[in-house]
């Protein structure tokens, strides 16, 4: 079998990020969940929602495993298991994103855009995982001072990373700090893949992106 | 005249049918915000006791930051208490779920130290 061909892009316009690194249980390094068939075939991680059920889709999500597949079953067991397979995906980047928010880094979409324009609309909660979730009262807006002269501040804004990730994959795996500035971090540590990195080196609109983060006006 | 009686006994049917829909649907639609009612409503009917707790618990992350010292308390001795349960689970949901429960008992610990 294959390896998976996994695209990221195609379930987080469909879904918070919280949904499958806090629901469904995901963990946010590569290869660290150690997921298998079986695990999918009991419901659990893919198997939550590729388990033949609509899930408020139409056609319904695909099946995710069957062990072992029978011969008629392969090309369902393509649509994951791509890896150096000439396949052809139901769903082609480009074709799908061609009405979104261009960005000019990243994969080249501004999905925050996307979302607040209506073009993605995503789902918080997935059969299975019957969390009652409830808007979130968070922490307005604020700044954090940058320590190079010749960058403006930070606004980090608490209520659009809550929205999509809620509290707890943040808090205290990635900022252990309990008060605001508690945690010092500095952007060598960020690239590394730390604290903001976590996300901001690999899915979130990359590092590169400087004035996503730094809004404010050099002093 | 009797399909006149038979329409408003459909009529009458439909309404008492969409009736107990809405009844059901609107407490949970308004807590979850969600459009997965019916979905998480035989989720929830399928749950075992320690699942339910679990939820239970858990849910309360999105309220994390109103919580008082006393709620967090609680929220943090009632995950301890699930710990043992989880970890006598088969495998996979043991695995799932370990990593679920310590991510919202480590949020209620990071809320009551921050509450100091």
């Amino acid at each position: 079998m294959a390896k998976v061909v996994f695209d990221h892009w195609l379930h987080r316009s469909q879904f918070t990020c919280r949904v499958c690194h806090v629901d469904l249980g995901f963990l946010m390094k590569k290869g660290e969940t150690r997921m298998k068939a079986a695990d999918n075939m009991k419901g659990y991680y893919c198997g939550a929602c590729h388990n033949g059920e609509k899930h408020g889709f139409d056609p319904p999500v695909f099946k995710a495993c069957s062990i072992p597949p029978a011969p008629d079953e392969m090309p369902r067991c393509d649509r994951c298991h791509s890896y150096g397979k000439d396949i052809k995906r139901k769903y082609e980047f480009a074709k799908f994103t061609e009405k979104m928010p261009k960005a000019s880094l990243g994969n080249g979409i501004d999905w925050e855009k996307a979302e607040t324009s209506g073009l993605i609309n995503l789902k918080d909660n997935v059969p299975g995982t019957p969390l009652i979730k409830r808007l979130m009262p968070v922490q307005k807006d604020f700044s954090l001072e940058s320590k190079g002269s010749w960058m403006g501040d930070i606004l980090f804004s608490h209520k659009k990373h809550a929205k999509w990730n809620g509290c707890e994959l943040c808090h205290p795996d990635i900022f252990l700090g309990v008060s605001r500035g508690a945690t010092k971090y500095n952007m060598f540590q960020i690239y590394e893949g730390e604290y903001c990195g976590v996300c901001h080196l690999n899915v979130a609109f990359p590092l590169r992106d400087c004035m996503r983060c730094h809004v404010k006006p050099v002093k | 005249m009797n399909n006149v009686r038979l329409r408003k006994a459909v009529r009458q049917a439909v309404a008492v049918i969409v009736g107990g829909v809405i009844f059901v649907a609107l407490p949970l639609n308004h807590e979850a915000g969600t459009s997965l009612l019916s979905s998480t409503t035989l989720a929830q009917a399928a749950e075992q006791p320690w699942e339910q707790e679990f939820n239970e618990v858990c849910a309360k992350t999105t309220d994390s930051m109103s919580l008082s010292r006393e709620e967090l308390k609680s929220l943090i001795a009632r995950c301890e208490k699930l710990k043992p349960v989880i970890e006598g689970l088969e495998e996979t949901t043991r695995k799932v779920y370990r990593k679920r429960l310590e991510m919202c008992k480590n949020l209620f610990v990071f809320m009551l130290e921050s509450n100091k």
